[in-house]
C-alpha cells in the first residue's frame, strides 16, 4: 500500500507537471489586446512580410511615435499567425 | 501532402488536445487520471478509445479530430505498437506535425524507455515481429519511422530525473 500511496503521489506531481505545460503552450499562443481596436486592418500587410510561403527566417520592423500601437499591432498579427500555429515563431520586443 | 485550406482555420468544436494511448494499458489509469486533469484545467480534450469498432482505415471523425487539436499528447506505453490504430493515429499526428500549420506533439514515456519507441526495441520489436506477418511493408515501413521519429521529441518521462519526478511501476 505503501508503494500504491507512493505512486499515484509521483503521478500526481507528473500530470501536475504536464498540465503546466500544456497550458504554458496554449496561452502562449494568444497575447491580450484591448477589444475593439480601430485600424488594424493594416496588419495584413504585415502577414504578408511574414509569409510562410518559404522556410526563411523573416523580420519585420515596426517603428513609429511612442503610443500610437506599435507593440499592439505586433500583438495582432502574433494572435493571427497564432492561427496557423507556426512553430518556432518567436515575438521580442526590441526598444531603442 | 498538400493541407485543404478548410483545416487551416480552427472551426468551432476545435479541441485543444488530442490524446493517443493504447487503452488496454493505460486507460483506467494514468490516461484517465490524466485526462480528468486536462479537462479540470480547462482544456478542451479529445480521448480517443482504440477499443471501440473500427473499420480498416482511420476514420473521418478522428482524422479531424487530430488535425483541428492545437497539441497532440501521445501517451507511448509497453502495448503502444501492437495496436495499429495507435500506429495509424501516430502517423497522422506526425503528419499533422510536419505540415506548415505544424501541430506541437507532447510524447510521454509511460514506464518505457524512449529508445524502445525510437528504436523499436523489447515490446515494441515483438509487436512489429507480429505486424511484418500480417501487414504489407509499406505500412509497417511507416509506422517504425513514425515511432522513430516520435521517440526522438523531447517528453515527459516519469522516469526521468532531469524532470525532477522519478518512479517506476
Amino acid at each position: 500500500m505503501t508503494c500504491f500511496f507512493s505512486v499515484s503521489r509521483h503521478e500526481a506531481k507528473f500530470i501536475k507537471g504536464i498540465i503546466k505545460d500544456v497550458l504554458n503552450k496554449l496561452r502562449r499562443e494568444c497575447l491580450y489586446v484591448p477589444e475593439h481596436l480601430v485600424g488594424m486592418d493594416l496588419d495584413h500587410d504585415i502577414s504578408d512580410f511574414l509569409s510562410t510561403a518559404t522556410d526563411d527566417v523573416r523580420i519585420v520592423s515596426i517603428h513609429g511615435m511612442p503610443g500610437i500601437g506599435k507593440t499592439t499591432i505586433a500583438k495582432v498579427v502574433f494572435n493571427q499567425l497564432d492561427l496557423l500555429s507556426i512553430p518556432g515563431k518567436l515575438f521580442s520586443f526590441g526598444y531603442q | 501532402m498538400t493541407e485543404p485550406e478548410s483545416s487551416r482555420s480552427r472551426p468551432e468544436g476545435a479541441y485543444d488536445v488530442f490524446l493517443s494511448f493504447r487503452g488496454e494499458d493505460t486507460r483506467k489509469t494514468f490516461t484517465d487520471h490524466l485526462y480528468t486533469a486536462l479537462v479540470q484545467a480547462g482544456i478542451h480534450t479529445f480521448r480517443d478509445d482504440d477499443e471501440l469498432p473500427r473499420g480498416e482505415e482511420i476514420s473521418d471523425h478522428l482524422l479531424r479530430a487530430i488535425q483541428e487539436s492545437k497539441i497532440s499528447i501521445v501517451v507511448f506505453s509497453k502495448g503502444y505498437a501492437s495496436s495499429r490504430w495507435c500506429l495509424n493515429e501516430l502517423v497522422e499526428i506526425l503528419k499533422c506535425k510536419n505540415r506548415k500549420t505544424g501541430q506541437i506533439v507532447l510524447p510521454i514515456f509511460y514506464d518505457i524507455d524512449p529508445s524502445y519507441v525510437r528504436k523499436q526495441n523489447g515490446s515494441f520489436a515483438e509487436a512489429f515481429v507480429k505486424h511484418e506477418e500480417r501487414f504489407e511493408e509499406k505500412l509497417v515501413k511507416e509506422w517504425r519511422k513514425a515511432l522513430e521519429e516520435a521517440g526522438n521529441l523531447s517528453g515527459w518521462n516519469p522516469n526521468d530525473m532531469a524532470n525532477g519526478y522519478a518512479f517506476s511501476l
